[in-house]
C-alpha cells in the first residue's frame, strides 16, 4: 500500500504571476516569495513533494508545503486569539477622545455627536489616568496613546495635562511611552506642534485632506481660508513631527486628491518629509452614503502609487498595504486596549465614539461585560474569508465594520497584492 | 526554485526593533509599522 504524503500545499500559496514554465508564488502567511518551475508547483498542489525530494526542506521552510494534519485556518485564528488575549498586555494602546466637538462637518463622519461641546473634565482625566495605570503590568513594555476626537486640539489643555502626568507614570513603571494624534490640522500651529512634541511625546500626526481647496471645502463644510491654514500648518509641522496625510477617497475626488498632493510635493517641496496615502471613505455604520467598492478603490491605490513613483522618484513611502501576515487586525481588537470617550466611557473601536449602545464599560467601574463586547471579541469569519488566500493579510477586515454594518470588510484584493509584490521585489520573469 | 523573499524576511518596512507586530498599522492606514512606538527615525 502506498504511503500517504505527509505534506500538502499551503492554502495560502498565492500565484502572483505565471509565465511559460515558471510560477511566482507568494505565501501570504509565511511572507515567502518564490519562483518555481511549473512541474514543482503541480507536485505541491498534488501533495507529491516527499521528504526525499531535493526541494522538500526549502519548500517546508518557506511555508509553501505544510503538514497534512495542520488546519491553517485554525492556526491563524489561534494565533489571533493569543494576540488578543494572551499577549495583550505587552503593548498597551488607548485611543482617547478628549472631546467629540469638531470644527468641521465631514459628510462621511461616523460620529453622531459632532455638536457635543463636552470637553473631558479634570476628574475624568484623573480617572482615565488611574484606569490606564491599573492596566500596566510587569510585562508591559510600551504604552501608546492616540489622540482622537471630534477634533482633539479643541481640548489641547487637557491633552497637555494628561500627557505630562501619564509620561511620569510610565517612567515609574519603566514603560516606554509614545503618542500619536489624528487631527484635522486647523489648530496645529507651529507653537502647538512644538508643545505636542516636547511635552506630550507626540511623534506622529495624521491629517486628512479630501482634495484641493474647492473639494476640501465642499466635503468638509470648510472655507477656503481654513484649507489654506491647514496647508500652512502641515508645512510647519512637517519640520517637527512625522506627518501622514490621509487622502479620503470615494472615487469621485481622485483627481482632486492628486492635485493637492502635487501642491504639497511641488509647491512646498514636502515629498521627502511627509507620507501620503489613499484611504477609502467607509460607511462604518450602514448610513447609506455613496462610496466606491473595495475593488474599485484598490485599483485607484495602484493608479495612485504608480503616479507617485513615476512623478516623484525620491518619494519612497507609498506602500500603503501591509504584506506581512497580521497577528491581530488592529490594536483595539486586543482585549486590554480601548477607545476612551470624553466622559470616560470605554469602547472597542474609535468608530464607536458617541454611540451609546456600543459602550462596553467606563474608566471608574471597569467593564460591563455587555453582549455587544462579547460578540465583538468572538466575531466569526465568513465562509468567503475562510476560503480566501489573502486571509492572513487582513484577517477578515475591520471587525467593527463587519459587526455593525453587517457587510464584508475586505481591505485588500488580489490585483493590489500582485502589484505590491512585483513592485517590492522589482520582479521580472 | 528561487527564493526571492525568504519567509523570515519582512516584506514591508515594518519596525525591526519590535518583534511583536502591534497590529496598529492599519488603524492609521500607514505604511508598515513605522508608526510603531519603537520606531526610530
Amino acid at each position: 500500500m502506498k504511503k500517504a504524503n505527509k505534506f500538502v500545499g499551503s492554502k495560502f500559496n498565492f500565484i502572483v504571476d505565471e509565465v511559460s514554465e515558471k510560477v511566482l508564488v507568494y505565501n501570504t502567511f509565511s511572507g515567502s516569495v518564490c519562483q518555481l518551475e511549473k512541474n514543482i508547483w503541480e507536485m505541491i498542489n498534488l501533495g507529491k513533494i516527499e521528504e526525499t525530494h531535493p526541494y522538500f526542506n526549502a519548500l517546508k521552510q518557506q511555508g509553501l508545503i505544510v503538514p497534512k494534519e495542520v488546519d491553517e485556518i485554525e492556526k491563524i485564528l489561534t494565533q489571533e486569539n493569543i494576540a488578543k488575549y494572551t499577549d495583550s498586555k505587552k503593548h498597551l494602546h488607548f485611543v482617547i477622545a478628549p472631546t467629540l466637538k469638531c470644527n468641521l462637518r465631514c459628510y462621511y463622519c461616523f460620529e453622531p455627536s459632532k455638536c457635543d461641546s463636552l470637553i473631558v473634565t479634570h476628574d475624568t482625566l484623573r480617572d482615565i489616568l488611574h484606569f490606564i495605570e491599573s492596566s500596566l503590568t510587569s510585562e508591559t513594555k510600551t504604552l501608546k496613546i492616540t489622540w482622537f476626537g471630534g477634533e482633539p486640539l479643541l481640548a489641547k489643555d487637557a491633552i497637555i495635562k494628561f500627557s505630562e502626568a501619564m509620561i511620569k507614570i510610565a517612567e515609574q513603571h519603566f514603560v516606554q511611552y509614545a503618542s500619536a494624534m489624528i487631527t484635522n490640522g486647523i489648530c496645529l500651529t507651529k507653537e502647538i506642534a512644538e508643545i505636542l512634541k516636547s511635552k506630550c511625546k507626540v511623534k506622529e500626526v495624521q491629517i486628512t485632506l479630501d482634495g484641493d481647496n474647492e473639494e476640501y471645502c465642499k466635503r468638509k463644510g470648510a472655507t477656503s481660508s481654513i484649507f489654506n491654514k491647514v496647508i500652512e500648518n502641515i508645512v510647519d509641522a512637517a519640520e517637527l513631527l512625522r506627518i501622514q496625510i490621509r487622502l479620503n477617497c470615494d472615487g469621485k475626488n481622485y483627481d482632486s486628491l492628486v492635485r493637492v498632493v502635487d501642491e504639497l510635493f511641488t509647491k512646498y517641496n514636502l515629498s521627502e518629509k511627509i507620507t501620503v496615502y489613499l484611504a477609502q471613505v467607509t460607511d462604518y455604520n450602514g448610513d447609506g452614503f455613496a462610496c466606491c467598492n473595495s475593488d474599485d478603490f484598490n485599483k485607484l491605490v495602484i493608479k495612485f502609487n504608480t503616479y507617485l513613483t513615476n512623478k516623484y522618484p525620491l518619494y519612497n513611502k507609498n506602500l500603503t498595504k501591509k504584506l506581512d501576515a497580521k497577528k491581530c487586525y488592529c490594536a483595539l481588537k486586543k482585549c486590554n486596549n480601548f477607545a476612551i470617550g470624553p466622559k470616560g466611557e470605554l469602547y472597542t473601536c474609535e468608530h464607536d465614539f458617541g454611540i451609546k449602545g456600543r459602550i462596553v464599560g467606563d474608566v471608574k467601574k471597569g467593564l460591563y461585560y455587555t453582549k455587544y463586547h462579547k460578540k465583538f471579541l468572538e466575531l466569526h469569519l465568513s465562509k468567503k474569508c475562510k476560503q480566501c488566500k489573502l486571509l492572513p493579510l487582513c484577517l477578515g477586515g475591520c471587525p467593527s465594520m463587519r459587526y455593525n454594518s453587517k457587510k464584508e470588510a475586505c481591505c485588500t484584493n488580489e490585483e493590489l497584492i500582485k502589484y505590491l509584490i512585483k513592485k517590492k521585489i522589482n520582479y521580472k520573469m | 526554485m528561487i527564493i526571492l523573499v525568504d519567509a523570515n524576511e519582512k516584506l514591508t518596512n515594518i519596525c525591526f526593533n519590535c518583534d511583536d507586530q502591534c497590529g496598529d498599522c492599519d488603524v492609521y492606514g500607514s505604511e508598515g509599522c513605522n508608526d510603531c512606538i519603537c520606531y526610530q527615525d
